[in-house]
Parts: structure tokens; C-alpha cells; sequence
């Protein structure tokens, strides 16, 4: 029985995982699909290739973060895990319903926190990895704005410089398959090892790893595939609910948001940071925006990020220690 | 461009405060991003105001 317990949290979690890359293939292919450097079919494969690929590129420390650093790795178990997804999915479910911003990856550790709680109590909540986390929700978009911001003035000097505005432009829209393909690749390594960290945890917890094993390579192969099917899944939905109607968007913009949100990626990553992918690309796209004007920046969608980094961890935190009372009281 | 004041340079100004406030509580291997972003706000913001006030004298003298 706790094998089959075991063997289907997992499954949820790589379902948390499949739906996470299905939402985030938009921050993934609109900006080659709005440029016309790739067809919408030709983009979600891009996409999902290099979220795949993540796993041979930039390590497992965002796991291990999940699954040693947000609560005491000692008390996490089935019911744990279980409570704190159905807390990340409930959250961001609702959310979604009622037109409220969120983030899957904040809901997720969020999720975490509150079933921890729940089951032993605040003293569980591990301060130094919860510190670094929370200072990074506020600090992943600022980096994207300040980066993306930084990015584009220095291209728009250099093309006026050369007075080559239509060649830059021409040689952009190649240099944004790389941008596009880094930005893949940071979203595909901080997002598939939040489910690598939960999946982690899982196994350490019910015994079947020691508390310092690491990540198994089967993990990491189903996170990353996981993810990469969602990108390819949601980018189809993307393509035919929206196909070539996004906003037109200058090839040098869209290359100096997605380098200034992969730089982000690709650093908290390396340094085992779990991030919001989504809320780093908005920070790079506000920094680009601004760089015309400020009033070009559609500061709602600004707004709904701050909201987000207050709403979500609570709430999702809530949801999962309601949860684990009820598995609780159940088992 | 009707005011000397530039918003956008006030925004940065107002991020790299945020920058810095958030080094108080971050763990000490990752305070350096703090700080640095908090000085790099501080020089977008400057260049930023002083982009705005050539372009204001410019309108200005138009």
C-alpha cells in the first residue's frame, strides 16, 4: 500500500510538473513567435529541446534546495508531500479562477511550509533556506528589469552608433534563437528541479534514499521530460488559441529580455535558488518596455507580480496544512 | 518631457532602495547581489535622469 501511496505522489508531482511547463510555454516561444524568427510549430519544439536538455547543463541544486532546505528534510513523509501539492495545485487552480496572480513555483514551497507546519510545527521551517528564497522573489524580477533595461540601451546605442539599424535587426532575429534556447534552458533547469527537490524528498522521506543521497539520474530524466511535454502541450494550445496574433515585437527587444532573464536563470540555478521563471521574464520585459518610456510599461501586470509575491505563499501554505489535517486524520 | 523630473529615474532610485533593504535579511553568501544591484539601480537611475534632462532642455529650447 505505501508503495502504491509512493508511486502516485510522484505521479502528481510530475503532473505539477507537466502542467508547469504547459503554462509557462508562452514565456518560452512568444517572443520568436511575435518576431516571426520561427513558426509557432517550430518554436515549441525549440522550446521543449532545451528544456529537456536542461538536466545535462545546470546541476540539481534548486533540488536540493526543495528537499532539504525549506523544511527539516526528518519530518517530510507521503502525507507531507501530498498535502503540500495538492496545496500548490489547489492554489494556483483557484487563482487561476478568480483571476488572481500566482506562481507554481512560490506555491510550491509555500505548499511545503504549510504542511510541514501542519504535521510538527513552525520550528520545521528551516530560516536560511526560506530567507533566501523569500529575498529572490523580490530580487529575480529586479535583476530581469535592471539586465533587460541594460541590455537594450547598450544594443540601441550600438545600432546607432553603426548607423545599421535594419542589418542589427536582421542579425537579431538570429541571435534570438540563442536567446530563446538560453531562456528555455534556465526555465527547464530552475522549474523541472522544484520537481526533482519534491520527488527527492519523497524517497528520503519513505526510506528509499539516505539523507544525503542525491538526485537519482531517473529523476532527473522524468522531471525534465515531464516538463518538456508540458512546453510542447501548452505551446499547441498557445499556437492555436493565439497563433500570429501577438503583438509585433522588435527582434533586438525580444533577444535583450530573454538573455537578461536566462543570465538570471542560469545564476540562481547554479546557485540552487528556486525561482519564478515567469516573474523574471515580466521583470526583463518591464526593463525593456521602460527603456522607451515609462508609460510603456503595462504596470498592471507589474502590479499583479507584487500581489503575487504576497498572496502566494500564504495562501498556498494554508490550503496544504488544511490538507495535511485532513490526511491526517484520514490515515 | 514637461518637467524636469524624471520618473523613471525616481522607479530605479526606489528599486535599488529595495535592493538594499533586502541585504538585512539575506543569507551573507548572497548579500553581494544585493549590494550590487543596489549600486547598479543607483547608476541606471542617474543615467537615466540625466538622459531625461537633456531631452527636456533640448524640448525646452525648442
Amino acid at each position: 500500500m505505501a508503495g502504491v501511496l509512493l508511486w502516485s505522489v510522484i505521479g502528481l508531482a510530475l503532473l505539477f510538473d507537466f502542467v508547469n511547463g504547459f503554462h509557462d510555454a508562452a514565456n518560452s516561444i512568444a517572443t520568436v513567435v511575435a518576431t516571426r524568427v520561427l513558426s509557432p510549430v517550430k518554436a515549441v519544439a525549440w522550446a521543449a529541446f532545451w528544456n529537456f536538455i536542461a538536466f545535462a547543463v545546470l546541476g540539481t541544486e534548486v533540488a536540493k534546495t526543495i528537499a532539504k532546505g525549506v523544511v527539516n528534510p526528518d519530518i517530510i513523509s507521503i502525507g507531507v508531500i501530498f498535502a503540500g501539492l495538492v496545496g500548490a495545485i489547489f492554489w494556483n487552480v483557484l487563482t487561476a479562477w478568480l483571476g488572481l496572480p500566482s506562481s507554481s513555483s512560490h506555491a510550491l514551497i509555500g505548499g511545503m511550509i504549510g504542511a510541514g507546519v501542519a504535521k510538527a510545527g513552525g520550528h520545521v521551517v528551516l530560516l536560511e533556506g526560506l530567507k533566501k528564497t523569500g529575498v529572490f522573489i523580490v530580487y529575480s524580477p529586479l535583476v530581469g528589469v535592471g539586465l533587460g533595461f541594460a541590455l537594450i540601451v547598450l544594443v540601441m546605442w550600438g545600432a546607432s552608433v553603426f548607423k545599421r539599424v535594419e542589418r542589427t535587426n536582421r542579425v537579431f532575429r538570429r541571435l534570438q534563437l540563442l536567446s530563446a534556447a538560453a531562456f528555455s534552458l534556465g526555465h527547464g533547469a530552475n522549474d523541472a528541479q522544484k520537481t526533482m527537490g519534491l520527488i527527492l524528498a519523497l524517497l528520503i522521506g519513505a526510506g528509499k534514499l539516505g539523507k544525503d543521497a542525491d538526485v537519482p539520474l531517473w529523476v532527473v530524466l522524468s522531471a525534465h521530460t515531464a516538463i518538456g511535454l508540458g512546453t510542447m502541450f501548452g505551446g499547441w494550445r498557445i499556437v492555436k488559441t493565439m497563433g500570429n496574433k501577438l503583438t509585433r515585437l522588435q527582434p533586438m527587444g525580444g533577444f535583450a529580455a530573454e538573455t537578461a532573464a536566462a543570465v538570471t536563470l542560469f545564476f540562481t540555478s547554479a546557485k540552487g535558488i528556486p525561482v519564478s521563471t515567469t516573474h523574471t521574464i515580466t521583470g526583463a520585459i518591464v526593463g525593456v518596455g521602460s527603456s522607451r518610456r515609462l508609460s510603456a510599461v503595462r504596470w498592471g501586470v507589474a502590479r499583479r507580480v507584487v500581489w503575487a509575491w504576497v498572496l502566494t505563499i500564504p495562501g498556498s501554505a494554508l490550503v496544504a496544512a488544511g490538507t495535511y489535517a485532513i490526511v491526517a486524520v484520514l490515515s | 518631457m514637461n518637467t524636469w523630473i524624471d520618473r523613471r529615474g525616481i522607479v530605479f532610485f526606489c528599486f535599488s532602495v529595495v535592493c538594499f533593504v533586502l541585504i538585512w535579511p539575506c543569507p551573507e553568501d548572497f548579500r553581494w547581489v544585493g549590494e550590487i544591484m543596489g549600486v547598479g539601480y543607483i547608476v541606471l537611475g542617474l543615467l537615466s535622469w540625466a538622459d531625461h534632462l537633456a531631452r527636456w532642455k533640448s524640448f525646452d529650447g525648442d
